[in-house]
């Protein structure tokens, strides 16, 4: 009776049009003072605790630096690099979308402010040169997605701090994941493209375009260089960014005003007013769940019908699929990660690839009818109809479910950096 | 979570009433907090970073400090985004009810919303008091820890401000940005 008050509860809440957050903390508070022997003071608790931790610190630092980098024009700098480097490949633009994004997303840490920095550029320029329109939507909806998987990742910090996963070896562990996804998509540009008239490398162009965005470009590599040789910590490497983002724009590219600085960070804050309260109410969740064992009887229930790791990785899939395409991203990490780590310990799959494999099936999700974020900005940003952006990420759909399922079945793949 | 529900412009609140005028004052004050606070949290972080590479020692204190200015950002951002009606919900079951209930159902949300987070402000307060009474201090700052978690009971106390602004007055409540 009391559970089934809790699905009422949520469907009223839903129909009331209840923001996420606040349905949330309804369904916190009924199971803290309903479901079990709690009281709503030790909601409030959680909350505190879950936020007063130094491990949220690479949260703001990174989603400030990413905006800086959005509105900046770093991502034109890249751009710039990748169309002249990949000018002589077949479907080169293509390519340079591809590669374009997988960069930006080696700075910032999330899938829209990959697509909005890059496709601003790109998407026109494709259609210029006479790619077909839907290929070019699909491949920059699929090619912002990248923003989570290549490190920084910001689904990543929140997987770890809501798994305790160490969220270096997260992003460690996203390196080769991502290169995977980078690969796919850029192969699939450059075979279907392949009858596009194909340009010279210009080395004047190239030099120019190094000269112009080698310190973007160079930021990626101290980013990755610095976590990867174990020199900086998530929430340092995020520091490093903002402070280099801060640094190229007003001393050397200098196109923003302090009205833009002022308006950069007012929207940090407000990101950040939707992310924290969002971790701190799923933290006390997960730690009432704890206390009264759920997850050790998801376990033991789970273990009921489903006896080995492949078969386990596979509904783990199918599950986290389907979550993606119904729940956004931070929702669904900080909800789900806490309830399906034990299982995903007991069939002896390591944390961290669980952690990627969670994220890219997360960041399917983002393309993904009816609710994938990145279609809802290509509505908007490419003034498409929904059945043309629909249609247009069927093929890159198809594509990142094959890097899902070698992701999944490779361990070595996401270990092999982690390691 | 991402940043395309709040890079569309800001649906500025209609100013033509008292309410208006007030809720917009209250968001450009908080915004104006919370933009202090993560900058500073950010000088924080840096200037211990840097002390840190170049001097051998970081900035004492500053990580700290950094939490409890992330924290009061991130609370009063929350209030910011209600605002903003920055917030993610669920739209998918808006069609699953007659179009003419909408502003009924909007109005009655809107209490709904107040109502809950009158409970979380009033919860919190109690903490805070709590928290207070016993003199908890930051460790390593060493500051009474109370006030930082006063922001709790602003944020709460503000959003259900707003909410219940909106259902009194609903052409008050901002258009939904971008979202599925």
């Amino acid at each position: 009776m009391s559970t089934l008050g809790l699905v009422a509860l949520a469907g009223v809440m839903v129909l009331l049009r209840q923001p996420i957050l606040l349905l949330l903390a309804a369904l916190t508070a009924y199971v803290h003072v309903v479901l079990t022997n709690s009281k709503f003071e030790y909601m409030i608790q959680d909350v505190w605790a879950a936020l007063d931790k130094e491990i949220l610190l690479a949260v703001p630092m990174f989603l400030l630096a990413g905006a800086l980098m959005t509105r900046g024009t770093i991502a034109g700098r890249l751009i710039r690099i990748a169309v002249a480097l990949t000018a002589p490949v077949p479907g080169g633009l293509g390519l340079a979308a591809v590669v374009s994004c997988a960069i930006f997303a080696a700075i910032a840490g999330s899938s829209i402010v990959t697509m909005l920095a890059i496709g601003s550029v790109m998407f026109p320029a494709l259609v210029a040169a006479g790619y077909p329109r839907s290929f070019s939507i699909g491949i920059i909806c699929a090619g912002g997605t990248l923003g989570i998987i290549i490190p920084p990742s910001i689904p990543m910090i929140l997987f770890g701090i809501m798994t305790e996963t160490s969220i270096t070896r997260l992003f460690l562990g996203g390196i080769g994941p991502g290169l995977l996804l980078t690969g796919l998509l850029g192969t699939y540009a450059v075979i279907v493209n392949r009858n596009i008239p194909r340009g010279r490398w210009d080395l004047r162009e190239i030099g120019a375009a190094l000269r112009h965005g080698g310190l973007a470009l160079a930021l990626p590599v101290l980013l990755l260089g610095g976590i990867y040789s174990g020199h900086l910590t998530p929430t340092e490497s995020a520091a490093v960014a903002l402070v280099y983002a801060l640094v190229a724009e007003l001393a050397v590219h200098r196109e923003l005003g302090w009205r833009d600085y002022y308006q950069i960070a007012g929207e940090t804050t407000v990101l950040l007013g939707m992310l924290l309260p969002l971790i701190a109410f799923a933290t006390s969740l997960s730690v009432i769940l704890d206390y009264e064992r759920v997850p050790q009887a998801l376990v033991t229930w789970v273990q009921g019908f489903i006896d080995s790791r492949v078969s386990f990785l596979i509904l783990a899939n199918v599950l986290l699929l389907l979550a993606g395409c119904v729940m956004e991203v931070g929702s669904a990490i900080v909800i789900l990660a806490p309830l399906l780590m034990p299982l995903a310990k007991v069939y002896g799959v390591d944390p961290v690839h669980f952690g990627i494999i969670m994220t890219v099936n997360l960041e399917i999700g983002y393309i993904t009818p009816p609710v994938g974020l990145n279609l809802f900005v290509a509505l908007t940003a490419f003034k498409a109809g929904f059945g043309e952006v629909c249609k247009a990420v069927v093929p890159f759909i198809a594509l990142m479910l094959l890097g899902l399922a070698i992701v999944s079945a490779w361990p070595g793949l996401t270990l092999f950096f982690a390691h | 979570m991402d940043p395309v529900v709040s890079s569309a412009p800001a649906p500025s609140v209609p100013a033509t009433s008292f309410m208006g005028a007030a809720l917009r004052r209250l968001q450009a004050v908080e915004k104006a907090i919370a933009v202090f606070a993560i900058l500073a949290a950010a000088v924080a972080l840096t200037a211990d970073l840097i002390g840190r590479e170049v001097a051998g020692q970081g900035l004492f204190g500053a990580q700290r400090a950094a939490v409890h200015l992330t924290f009061v950002a991130g609370l009063l951002g929350f209030a910011v985004a209600t605002g903003n009606g920055s917030h993610l919900r669920i739209k998918a079951t808006d069609a699953l009810l007659p179009a003419a209930w909408t502003p009924a159902l909007e109005r009655l949300g809107s209490v709904c919303s107040a109502l809950l987070l009158t409970a979380l402000a009033w919860y919190a307060a109690r903490f805070v008091l709590q928290t207070a009474g016993v003199g908890e201090r930051s460790p390593t700052l060493a500051i009474p820890i109370w006030p930082i978690q006063a922001v709790l009971v602003w944020a709460f106390a503000s959003a259900a401000l707003r909410h219940l602004a909106w259902a009194v007055e609903p052409r008050l409540k901002p258009d939904e940005p971008m979202q599925p």
